[in-house]
């Protein structure tokens, strides 16, 4: 973890020294550097995944759905990176666009389950 | 106390579960039907042959165990969906992504939920189904004690009773009260979504409504009861002292003796009819608290998912796990109330309580 957290306070130090320098690339660098730090994060972050399919495969989690809920959090995620990046970079309208992009993404990723609920609830009226 | 230990104690709880949920769950149809459809009683022993404790009691454990493993199973991954939301929650504080993922986490709860919900409407059904078949047969033996007993007017009574209840509670658990509790279930779906609209307000009136409704059909079902039955007592007493002073009257010689032998009679059918109303009343229970275990499991596991999301800080999810477990108390308490009724009517009835 200390790695992670000198190469950001590494980035940050850069990022101050090009902003005082007034180059153009300042607000640039960011970006590839969150994607960095983004992708270093995840690497971590897979014996935590692995930890919770074994809970939910012995729980009879149905693994689809837990696949759909962790997809979720994870568009969730990136786009708030994405709306930081863009506030920071002032562009608020972009921000609220990537806003807007994750929910569609999250609202069609759920609709088969939103599919399966009304099929259900449709037959629980035809047994009524 | 740190969030920390309250997400370690949750996994904790989950770990402690799995192990009883990893066992095979044997299929729902052998536990839904306790009384035979082509069922009849003959006699007192075909009653107490059908309330076998050990068969009985081995029916509703069996029932029981499997109902705890589907719980804990439900337990466990609603658990695992609030400890995501909760770590989610925990880095991310933009209130529409927080909104967004809320709504994504309750439709995939509602999905592992309904399985359940589908499974306890059944079962409340079969209940209620195999508790008139049962009230059905026991019409004639009831009957042909009560007026061997002198109780004309209340055997009357008991088979205009059972026939009104069993008619009527089907229609109204059925068609009125589970219907509203579905409602309801949907109603706590949609909170989440991003309208602005307050769906759980309406739930809440609605399960105000089935409260109310509950309490007003058993209350006028047992007043009207108590009320028949204290007349038809009062015109059974006064059939018997006819009948004796008939007998003792225009019979001759031996009128007298046979007026009174007729007590004698009296007090061994009305003896034999208290045994079969005392069994009815056991069976009727047996045959309901199969429904009302299931009912109560449920909610109860959604109660303690419920304490765990309202400590983690997922309040919207809280929120709607709140509802769903009221779905589960409401279908348990109109169980509840068919089982009230029925015992009422075996009870007040035919033994003449009042």
């Amino acid at each position: 973890m200390i790695k992670y957290l000198v190469f950001i306070v590494c980035a940050l130090v850069l990022v101050i020294v090009l902003k005082n320098a007034k180059s153009p690339i300042a607000n640039i660098i960011v970006l590839p550097i969150s994607v960095c730090v983004l992708l270093l994060c995840l690497s971590s972050l897979e014996p935590t995944l692995e930890f919770t399919y074994l809970l939910a495969n012995e729980s009879g989690f149905n693994n689809e759905y837990l696949s759909i809920i962790l997809k979720c959090i994870g568009i969730c995620f990136l786009c708030s990176i994405t709306t930081r990046l863009c506030t920071d970079a002032g562009e608020t309208a972009l921000s609220h666009s990537a806003e807007i992009i994750c929910k569609i993404n999250i609202i069609s990723l759920t609709l088969p389950i939103y599919i399966d609920l009304f099929k259900w609830i449709m037959k629980i009226w035809e047994k009524l | 106390m740190g969030k920390a230990i309250k997400i370690l104690i949750t996994i904790l709880l989950i770990m402690l579960l799995t192990p009883n949920v990893c066992a095979k769950q044997e299929g729902i149809d052998e536990f839904l039907n306790i009384i035979p459809d082509d069922i009849e009683i003959k006699s007192e022993q075909s009653l107490i042959e059908l309330i076998k404790i050990d068969k009985l009691f081995s029916y509703l454990t069996a029932s029981f165990k499997n109902v705890l493993k589907s719980c804990a199973s439900v337990v466990v991954s609603l658990c695992i969906i609030v400890i995501l939301l909760s770590v989610f929650s925990n880095f991310e504080k933009n209130k529409e992504l927080n909104k967004t993922i809320d709504s994504a986490a309750v439709v995939v709860a509602a999905a592992l939920i309904f399985n359940a919900v589908i499974k306890c409407i059944d079962v409340c059904s079969a209940n209620i189904e195999s508790s008139s078949v049962f009230c059905k047969s026991c019409i004639p033996i009831v009957l042909s004690l009560c007026v061997a007993s002198g109780n004309t007017f209340s055997a009357a009574v008991f088979s205009t009773t059972i026939s009104f209840l069993t008619s009527i509670s089907q229609t109204i658990s059925q068609y009125i009260f589970i219907p509203v509790i579905i409602v309801m279930f949907c109603l706590s779906l949609l909170q989440n979504t991003d309208f602005s609209f307050d769906f759980l307000a309406i739930a809440n009136q609605l399960k105000k409504f089935i409260k109310w409704g509950i309490g007003i059909f058993i209350s006028i079902f047992s007043i009207s009861v108590s009320f028949q039955t204290f007349l038809s007592a009062s015109q059974d007493s006064f059939v018997k002292r006819s009948i004796k002073s008939a007998v003792g009257t225009f019979v001759p010689v031996i009128g007298s003796s046979l007026s009174a032998g007729l007590d004698s009679v009296f007090a061994i059918a009305a003896n034999t009819k208290n045994t079969i109303a005392i069994c009815g009343a056991i069976v009727v229970l047996l045959i309901f608290l199969n429904g009302i275990i299931n009912t109560f499991v449920y909610g109860f596991g959604i109660s303690v998912v419920k304490i765990f999301a309202s400590t983690l800080g997922v309040k919207n999810f809280c929120k709607s796990l709140a509802v769903v477990a009221d779905t589960f108390y409401l279908m348990c308490a109109v169980v509840s109330c068919c089982a009230i009724m029925t015992i009422v009517c075996f009870f007040v009835v035919c033994i003449n309580i009042i």
